[in-house]
């Protein structure tokens, strides 16, 4: 079990004066996996990353990559190679082309002629910054320096990543754009660690999620586990009819446990605990009460509601 | 273009490329270029104006001589002025020989501390840490390709300079000699940057001042050394006895040798450093060898043959050493005082962390983790570096033969060592604060320490004497009125120092044993901190 975990820690606490920012945390990330981190801002999300990238020494605990040991005090070429990192406020250095900040990151990761240069074209391809090469990167737009900063994290071809809130800040196209290339390097079976508050794009991307809160990982579980557990069932319903009367034979239903009003005419959203058959039969004792129905719209909750319904309100 | 050799060294070093990318760029070279030779130019012209002319009577370059022994000019046959050129070659000479080493040294270290601080602050200095290359190699590549305006600017002159030395009949192993030292100078003063870089300082301006300093310093000796005839106080002629001011070839031996052991060690410190950021610069068994070989050094220096109209004086030696002690020291501990955050760890998980490791028993003890361990408090540490020299210099002490008192250089050993231990204990407290500023506190008041009572007692005109005394021994400099103190005033200044250093170390180890408590136990107290 422990062979197959791309990430594993044990008892990884840090704290910063008195506060503990994150709380024996036993993390197990397996092998190919993309694992969302979600929490609220402060939860210490960024400094488990950190410390997970070797970027901060961890106050207690251990960390394992691949089964080895990361030790921040020693030159770990080995384990160095296999991390990607990404924090959330990607420097650069403004002196220099987009060619030769690649160029120069490539040889430090002793990347050698003519894989390097091959990889180069290839990462600047995969971030559509290829047109760009020769632009010093001070003239570079927000969006294009985080696709050059995440070129720069995987120009190694790392087995783990780490990314820490990498869309923060883009607009939707570049959003779109990142979430590409995340599903590309997830078939290059990379094992991926992703923390962002765009929970959509998470659902769209992850394997599994890590909600943290407090410091605490409160769940760590798969995302078909969590929706199984957690994700209720809702149907959407329009009437031409009178609402109450959709209401009152809703009410004959046990597995209908709530509904409420949605705006526009005579909308409802119903959350039903029953599975396909049991939503089909409500279909059909609607229609047979002669509801005249326009919309009977069963779907899943989403990451976010689930997020939400769990209550996490730790303070900002 | 990139040409092919640069090309091999680039993947040797990668950091060193990425310099020689970011910096030789066509207009830098071009500016650097037309700087180097108009310096160079301005130099020329300046001493080309200094030559004498037919209706000149008296200049320096003038190889006549009149009844005061100054150098009259005479003009030939031919209406020519005879001039001495060897001393006017010699000159361009030494001027080069004084731009050379000051340019390396003094823009090296500032571009040196401004790169590394800039990197630090924008935290692009992570990146290259969390990269797979060994601290070594990135520094060495830090340390060629920062300066490599002023490299290239130096190595444009290195041409007139070897020309000059030609004319002025200068001896080969004297320029060789030049160039020795500047490189060892430049090794050891270019790791010192990084060296204070990384202890937080960021001002470049202030690194390239005191090196100013230090080099005009050096600059004379060297000069005194080579072209004096007097020969005067032989204090750092000789070291160990052995003459190491007698001939050219073992002065830069010894010059060299000691820049090199001081290079090393200060290489072992960045290199630490650089991989762990948190970790306080030297490691305690670094410092107790770093100190050791330091007072084996200054040590040296004691031993000297006097001039006959000198009479020995073997305290006046001991007070020197006693001075140099102070600024090492104070570095000693500025490099191993550690950090809030690091006390706090300590103080809170030493035993967790020990016992994940499964240490034998006896390395868990206290006094083990004191003596050795990298993040507990330095007070232990700096006390038994103290203990350094006060165990190598007391049998000197011992064994004087002059009129030099033994007791009272003794005494001043203890209280010079107490007062320092004084400062070590209020920089602690200071650093376990709470203040961003915490550091720069510190440096200020431990700064302030040294330096105001000593200012404010010569301004007051309280020069050490009999009555002063007892004011002199809370001073950075005790031995000043030791030969003036009573045994009544060293033994009130004792208990003084003594108390003072009590109140300190319980104050420390409070704050330490409530840091130490658990979160719950803090919480029922009602406390934050």
């Amino acid at each position: 079990m422990v062979n197959e975990l791309a990430i594993r820690t044990q008892d990884l606490t840090k704290q910063f004066d008195r506060h503990i920012a994150v709380h024996d945390i036993d993390l197990h990330i397996g092998i190919g996996e993309v694992y969302g981190l979600i929490g609220p801002n402060g939860a210490g999300k960024t400094t488990l990353i950190r410390m997970l990238a070797a970027a901060e020494e961890p106050t207690l605990g251990e960390i394992y990559i691949h089964g080895d040991r990361l030790l921040r005090d020693q030159d770990n070429p080995n384990l160095k190679r296999q991390i990607g990192y990404l924090p959330d406020d990607f420097p650069l250095y403004d002196d220099l082309t987009v060619w030769d900040y690649l160029d120069y990151f490539a040889r430090l990761y002793k990347l050698g002629e003519p894989r390097r240069s091959q990889r180069l074209r290839d990462v600047l391809e995969l971030v559509q910054l290829t047109h760009k090469r020769h632009s010093q990167i001070s003239t570079l737009s927000r969006g294009m320096k985080q696709r050059l900063s995440l070129a720069r994290t995987i120009i190694h071809e790392p087995l783990v990543l780490l990314l820490d809130e990498p869309v923060s800040g883009l607009d939707p196209i570049a959003r779109m754009q990142f979430r590409e290339i995340i599903k590309a390097l997830q078939a290059a079976k990379m094992t991926i660690l992703i923390s962002s508050h765009v929970l959509s794009d998470l659902a769209e991307l992850c394997t599994s999620v890590g909600i943290m809160e407090l410091g605490y990982l409160v769940e760590s579980t798969s995302l078909q586990h969590l929706y199984q557990r957690l994700s209720r069932q809702q149907i959407t319903l329009s009437t031409l009819g009178s609402l109450e009367a959709l209401q009152a034979e809703l009410r004959n239903h046990p597995e209908v446990e709530g509904m409420e009003a949605l705006p526009g005419n005579n909308r409802l959203k119903v959350f039903f605990s029953g599975d396909g058959e049991a939503s089909a039969t409500l279909l059909r004792s609607l229609i047979a009460a002669n509801i005249p129905l326009t919309e009977f719209h069963p779907a899943q909750e989403d990451l976010e509601s689930i997020f939400l319904n769990l209550g996490h309100q730790q303070a900002s | 273009m990139i040409p092919n050799l640069l090309m091999t060294f680039s993947d040797w070093n990668p950091q060193f490329f990425r310099e020689v990318k970011g910096r030789l760029k066509p207009r830098n070279i071009a500016t650097t270029v037309v700087s180097s030779l108009l310096v160079q130019g301005a130099i020329l012209f300046y001493l080309w104006g200094a030559l004498p002319t037919k209706v000149t009577s008296y200049s320096r370059y003038c190889v006549g001589k009149d009844e005061y022994n100054w150098n009259k000019c005479f003009v030939d046959a031919l209406g020519n002025v005879q001039i001495n050129w060897q001393l006017w070659w010699f000159d361009l000479f030494q001027t080069l020989s004084w731009l050379i080493p000051f340019v390396l040294l003094v823009a090296g270290i500032y571009m040196l501390i401004g790169d590394l601080a800039k990197e630090e602050r924008r935290g692009t200095l992570n990146f290259i840490r969390l990269s797979p290359q060994t601290s070594r190699s990135i520094l060495v590549g830090k340390l060629l390709g920062v300066p490599l305006i002023p490299f290239l600017a130096v190595v444009l002159a290195v041409p007139l300079h070897i020309w000059s030395s030609i004319n002025a009949a200068i001896l080969p192993k004297e320029l060789i000699s030049i160039y020795l030292l500047t490189i060892a100078a430049c090794c050891f003063l270019y790791t010192a940057a990084v060296f204070y870089a990384f202890l937080g300082g960021a001002q470049g301006w202030l690194g390239a001042i005191v090196v100013w300093v230090f080099y005009s310093v050096l600059f004379q000796v060297w000069q005194h050394g080579r072209y004096s005839q007097i020969d005067g106080y032989p204090f750092f002629r000789q070291w160990y006895t052995i003459q190491v001011g007698h001939t050219l070839e073992l002065f830069v031996t010894f010059v060299v040798v000691t820049f090199a052991i001081a290079t090393f060690w200060l290489w072992r410190s960045i290199n630490r450093r650089f991989r762990n950021p948190s970790q306080v610069l030297l490691s305690k068994r670094q410092s107790y060898l770093m100190t050791l070989s330091f007072e084996l050094f200054i040590f040296g220096f004691v031993f000297h043959d006097y001039p006959e109209w000198c009479s020995r004086n073997s305290f006046l030696d001991l007070t020197g050493l006693m001075v140099v002690n102070l600024f090492w020291f104070i570095l000693i501990i500025a490099a191993l005082t550690p950090h809030r955050q690091t006390l706090l760890d300590w103080a809170r998980y030493r035993r967790n962390g020990e016992s994940k490791t499964q240490r034998k028993r006896w390395r868990r003890t206290l006094v083990h983790d004191l003596v050795w361990g990298d993040k507990s408090p330095a007070m232990v540490a700096i006390a038994l570096n103290l203990l350094i020299p006060i165990v190598l210099f007391t049998p000197w002490i011992a064994t004087w033969n002059d009129d030099s008192p033994k007791i009272a250089a003794f005494i001043s050993l203890i209280f010079s060592a107490s007062f320092l231990l004084i400062c070590a204990a209020i920089a602690q407290l200071i650093l376990f604060g709470k203040s961003q500023k915490r550091a720069l506190f510190a440096a200020g008041i431990i700064g302030a320490l040294i330096l105001l009572p000593m200012i404010g007692m010569s301004l007051l005109g309280a020069h050490p004497g009999s009555k002063t005394a007892l004011l002199w021994l809370f001073s950075a400099m005790p031995i000043a009125a030791m030969e003036h103190a009573s045994f009544t005033t060293v033994a009130i200044g004792f208990l003084a120092h003594l108390s003072t250093l009590t109140l300190l170390v319980a104050r420390q180890t409070r704050q330490l044993k409530r840091a130490g408590e658990s979160e719950l136990k803090a919480l029922m107290a009602h406390r934050t901190n």
